[in-house]
């Protein structure tokens, strides 16, 4: 409820700020306009018998005011419509996750619960855990999943906006719409995404949208039983997930690519960031 | 046990540090994503290059040396753009939905769909290269579909030649519409060819791809395999047809095309693998599988065939021997191949984690579609080439023409 409230003031007040650039556009050209005219006329009044001089005159000036009346329309149209196209689909919440790899050993409920919840066929995987093993002995988990990237890879090469962020920075999959060209999948550079062997399209974590937006949590996180994971939104600054990301000193998984992945790490090794 | 080296499955521990999500692929796909279908679309988008380009020559440029073969060239560039398309469609999981690239192209980007996707690209060419390409076909055969009309009295000219007369005028205007549609053709031709090449260097996730010269480097070798393939087929319908000989000028011209896409190949060539060379050949955590992933015993015999192909061709310029280029021309068919199959095959053998290494082999359904689509290409051209009069005839006039209006010819 809260957030459609959220989504109607926004919009709302996009829609408002469009009318009275528009309409603000549209009253000053008009008054260009009229005081051309007017301007025109009293000239010719008052140049008497040089009509025909004064008609060019005003006809030239006319047009003249016509067309940067026109021209400050349009350009002013333009540029509410561009900042309207931009801010319309400005992000709400920002949705990230903390995973403190020191916490996790290695149960798999995440895997679990994920297959279970979004019914993932065998083989493919929405969240999986790596085991690295240290000289010493020691073993190290490291879950992953879908990064839900800042600027992902993956949705730029969609050819055909089958996968796309939406309002709270989840990225999600269109399956009506997904081709199968394998582009994203190819373009993750976490190996995130897969072909989903029942759908017959590219496939990936959704952060449980389905949950979320419900007010639950998504299944990996509510399955660990350590609270290696903990989700929630990065954009709101009292947040668990916002406090921990500040807190502790973390790292992203392959942060040269560029794509602003928002799963934040804690004591990740670095033989995992791959 | 080394540190980091070992994932959970513990089955594929030969293959090193690779996500579970990829090796999926090896239980349906072979290993990779983009298989032996994509290296042959790669292949046809860059011989619709070359045969556009040679078509340029006569049409574009009036260079008389190809006035033979330019008809030729057209009907070969319109049957690989008409089933270049197939080997992406095979590829696709939903081939139901692939018009959505034409109707719902992602090319202006936004928060929502960030980017632009070079696949789009394709929403724009293909459309265009095709439009541009069928007029061109109709303009440069329809003076001579007029003329054979009025012969036979067949249908299929009667449509072709539109109504109009073959009078000379009628010609000159044809060839003067057709010199400006061979231009904008060979530009789409050359977009249509490269576009393949900026998808694979726009992905970050695979170090492999990471190389500017791909893109350069399959519309050099698409010139290269054009005019190879053009080579052949004339060759093959000079000897297949009576009365017709092979000329020299015509072979040694496309001999010339050859040699001057080779060396460009090669050039690019030497600046990847030294750029590769500086950058100590494989990012740190490469080093293991690196070696393996490129194919090393391919690539010498890719270099060793380009080395013969240069040799031949640098003779037959020397030489008027119409079999040297012939033969030249089947070694960059297979060279040309070789190098697509590089381009595209090793980047994804690597792990995106850089520390494994995946496996591929074509498949039988891989290697039918592959075989069906060759057929029906070649079916196509023969086609095209029985209904179109793309004969000696029509090319002398034009020659002749050419020759009129201060050509080289």
């Amino acid at each position: 409820m809260c957030l459609l409230f959220d989504v109607f003031v926004e919009n709302f007040t996009i829609l408002i700020d469009l009318y009275i650039s528009i309409g603000v556009n549209i009253f000053w050209a008009g008054d260009r306009l009229v005081s051309a005219l007017s301007a025109s006329r009293g000239k010719s009044a008052r140049e008497g018998g040089r009509a025909g001089c004064s008609v060019d005159s005003s006809r030239r000036e006319f047009i003249k005011a016509a067309a940067i009346a026109s021209g400050l329309v349009l350009a002013g149209s333009l540029s509410v419509a561009s900042r309207a196209s931009t801010r319309g689909r400005a992000r709400g919440r920002r949705f990230a996750m903390f995973i403190d790899v020191d916490k996790c050993y290695g149960c798999y409920a995440c895997v679990v619960a994920c297959a279970h919840e979004n019914n993932v066929p065998v083989g493919v995987f929405r969240t999986w855990v790596e085991r690295y093993v240290k000289p010493d002995g020691t073993v190290v988990y490291v879950p992953k999943q879908c990064n839900h990237c800042d600027n992902p890879s993956c949705v730029e090469v969609c050819p055909v906006n089958a996968t796309y962020v939406n309002e709270d920075g989840i990225v999600l999959v269109n399956d009506d719409l997904c081709i199968g060209c394998g582009a994203c999948i190819e373009n993750c550079p976490y190996g995130a995404r897969f072909f989903n062997p029942v759908k017959g399209v590219a496939d990936k974590c959704t952060f449980c949208d389905h949950r979320i937006y419900q007010g639950l949590l998504p299944a990996c996180v509510e399955a660990c039983p350590t609270g290696a994971r903990v989700f929630g939104p990065l954009s709101e600054e009292d947040s668990e997930v916002s406090v921990l990301v500040r807190a502790a000193k973390t790292q992203r998984l392959k942060e040269w690519t560029g794509n602003e992945p928002q799963i934040y790490y804690k004591d990740l090794p670095a033989e995992a960031n791959t | 046990m080394a540190y980091g080296s070992v994932v959970e499955y513990g089955r594929f521990q030969e293959v090193g540090n690779v996500f579970p999500n990829e090796m999926a692929y090896g239980y349906t796909l072979g290993g990779v994503n983009w298989g032996v279908l994509l290296v042959f679309y790669t292949l046809y988008t860059g011989l619709v290059a070359g045969t556009y380009l040679v078509a340029f020559l006569s049409l574009g440029l009036n260079n008389a040396r190809y006035h033979r073969v330019a008809g030729l060239s057209l009907i070969l560039a319109l049957s690989f753009i008409l089933a270049a398309p197939l080997f992406p469609l095979a590829e696709l999981r939903q081939p139901q939905r692939a018009l959505s690239i034409l109707t719902r192209p992602h090319l202006s980007p936004s928060e929502t769909y960030p980017g632009v996707s070079p696949i789009s690209l394709l929403a724009i060419v293909y459309p265009l290269l095709l439009v541009v390409t069928i007029l061109l076909v109709v303009f440069t055969f329809r003076a001579e579909a007029s003329r054979r009309a009025a012969e036979t009295g067949r249908l299929w000219y009667k449509i072709l030649s539109l109504g109009m007369g073959s009078s000379e005028a009628s010609l000159r205007r044809d060839l003067r519409v057709a010199g400006i549609l061979v231009s904008i053709g060979l530009i789409l031709a050359v977009l249509f060819a490269s576009y393949v090449g900026f998808l694979l260097v726009a992905t970050k996730a695979r170090v492999l791809w990471i190389d500017a010269t791909i893109p350069i480097h399959f519309v050099a070798s698409g010139i290269l395999s054009g005019a190879a393939l053009v080579a052949i087929a004339y060759y093959i319908v000079a000897k297949l047809a009576s009365g017709r000989a092979v000329d020299n000028g015509t072979i040694r011209g496309l001999g010339w095309v050859m040699l001057w896409a080779l060396l460009t190949g090669l050039g690019l060539d030497i600046v990847s693998e030294s750029a590769r060379a500086y950058h100590g050949f494989f990012p740190p955590g490469l080093e293991t599988y690196g070696s393996e992933v490129l194919m090393p015993s391919l690539r010498v015999a890719y270099y060793a065939i380009t080395a013969v192909i240069l040799v031949l061709l640098l003779v037959s310029q020397l030489k008027t021997k119409p079999w040297l280029v012939l033969l030249a021309s089947l070694l960059s068919m297979i060279q040309v191949a070789i190098y697509r199959w590089l381009a595209v095959i090793p980047a994804q053998l690597l792990s995106r984690t850089n520390a494994g290494v995946l496996h591929y082999s074509v498949e039988a359904h891989e290697a039918r579609l592959v075989v069906g689509v060759v057929a029906a290409t070649i079916f196509l051209a023969t086609i095209l080439a029985w209904i179109l009069p793309w004969g000696s005839g029509h090319l002398a006039r034009a020659r002749h023409l050419g020759a009129s209006q201060g050509g080289d010819a």
